[in-house]
């Protein structure tokens, strides 16, 4: 998001916006309350909206490719969150109840100085030249953090922190960045194709909460059980339409590969699967399944990264091309995001997961120790 | 005053969450020590133009709160 100028129109709106608001600015995620504030945490940028009663009108901030920075966000549609915001608050407390859900649910720990990964934090920060940068704590390492608690105590992670954030794209939408939450793309096959959603159709509503930002939006998926339906209101010209999305099981996996994102870059497959840092696997095509004999409702992962870098010596990886044809046993059609949290929804560190693949044309019993 | 500072400073703490944040993802081992140095320093230098903002306040929710129940405005919090 650009800088915000008088120069400019939509700078001189977000301005003045910010005139009807007290501004708090938190720079350190120190102390924080985790129920609370409960965001993205690989974000550069989070905004809440609430009221001194606490309640939270809605969120701002989108990173819809980890790598790409600041592009989720523009001043249009902080505008459009900003409006939104303003118009719940003159409402209020009648629309208190439609609120409610915009808190999450407990967090494990009351502050991120709670989690193992963080004790060395203190809720404050040392304002001295010296210590401050040690001193004070990056909201991504509270997503790290998040993870390794579980880890720590031999538990399945959670699926919404293993795949954190959703994007709309799990519905098969895309949003326009300067509107609030308006479609500008349904693709085929998707939960809001079958839902009945169209380009150009307005979200107001998701799971009974009033929608600001594309940013809610994620908010309703990620606190989403798994599966289940959720209903929608959304304006269609001057009408305003209901529906219903059915969010099948293990909606929030990337299909197309996992994304990078800062948190978990030290957590990837590869480093947690032990089979070597670095690796990326790949569903195989049709085409390349009729080729290698592998039938269209079976297991294919192929290496695409030219094999893991090793841990150390002796250490397993995958080699370059090697193809995944089974894991423990199960040899059904998974992608990427389904082995990564095979290994950590049904195995804890220490746990032996026994892999066959395919290395030039002949099956190679492989055993990983997940780190 | 107060135009002048929401002018001057606003644009300044709308951004400046991406430069701190970006400038702490990109520090190198080798290069750690200085990098958090001169991260620290960024963070002073924010922290004292954001002290003498009339339009922010700086990592003090509760007083927001406060500022909120007295003006009867809604908060924008915003995380760096």
């Amino acid at each position: 998001m650009a800088r915000p100028s008088n120069e400019t129109e939509t700078g001189k709106a977000v301005l003045e916006l910010l005139d009807k608001f007290v501004c708090v600015r938190m720079v350190y995620a120190n102390g924080t309350d985790l129920t609370m504030f409960q965001f993205d945490n690989d974000l550069t940028f989070a905004a809440f909206f609430l009221n001194a009663d606490r309640k939270i009108y809605g969120r701002y901030g989108t990173l819809p490719s980890p790598r790409s920075g600041i592009a989720g966000v523009s001043q249009r549609g902080f505008i459009a969150a900003m409006q939104g915001a303003l118009e719940l608050h003159r409402a209020y407390p009648a629309n208190e109840a439609s609120l409610a859900d915009k808190r999450g649910p407990k967090s494990p720990v009351a502050v991120p100085e709670d989690f193992d990964d963080l004790v060395e934090y203190q809720n404050r920060i040392e304002w001295s030249t010296r210590a401050v940068a040690r001193s004070c704590m990056h909201c991504h390492q509270i997503g790290s953090a998040r993870f390794q608690h579980y880890r720590y105590r031999k538990q399945p992670v959670p699926e919404n922190v293993l795949f954190p954030w959703p994007m709309p794209s799990a519905l098969g939408l895309v949003l326009d960045i300067d509107r609030a939450a308006h479609v500008q793309r349904v693709d085929e096959n998707s939960i809001g194709k079958r839902a009945g959603l169209e380009p150009g159709d307005d979200i107001l509503e998701l799971a009974g909460q009033p929608i600001l930002s594309i940013a809610d939006v994620q908010w309703v998926l990620h606190t989403a059980s798994d599966p289940c339906r959720i209903a929608a209101v959304v304006r269609r010209g001057d009408r305003r339409v209901e529906v219903e999305l059915d969010l099948p099981q293990g909606f929030r996996r990337p299909r197309d590969g996992i994304p990078f994102r800062w948190t978990d870059r030290h957590l990837s497959l590869g480093r947690v699967s032990g089979l070597g840092i670095g690796i990326r696997l790949r569903d195989l095509n049709d085409e390349e399944r009729r080729a290698a004999g592998i039938a269209k409702d079976r297991l294919a992962l192929v290496e695409t990264r030219g094999g893991g870098r090793r841990f150390g010596r002796g250490s397993l990886t995958l080699e370059p091309d090697d193809t995944v044809v089974e894991i423990d046993g199960l040899d059904d059609r998974m992608s990427e995001s389904d082995v990564y949290a095979h290994c950590l929804q049904k195995h804890v560190p220490g746990d032996v997961v026994k892999l066959t693949v395919m290395r030039e044309g002949k099956r190679v019993e492989l055993r990983a120790t997940l780190r | 005053m107060k135009q002048r500072l929401v002018s001057s400073l606003t644009p300044i703490a709308a951004i400046a969450p991406f430069v701190l944040a970006l400038t702490a993802f990109v520090a190198s081992s080798s290069s750690a020590t200085a990098q958090r140095r001169g991260e620290g320093q960024q963070v002073l230098d924010d922290r004292e133009l954001m002290l003498d903002s009339d339009t922010w306040i700086y990592g003090d929710l509760e007083r927001g709160l406060r500022e909120s129940r007295k003006t009867g405005k809604p908060i924008l919090l915003v995380f760096r």
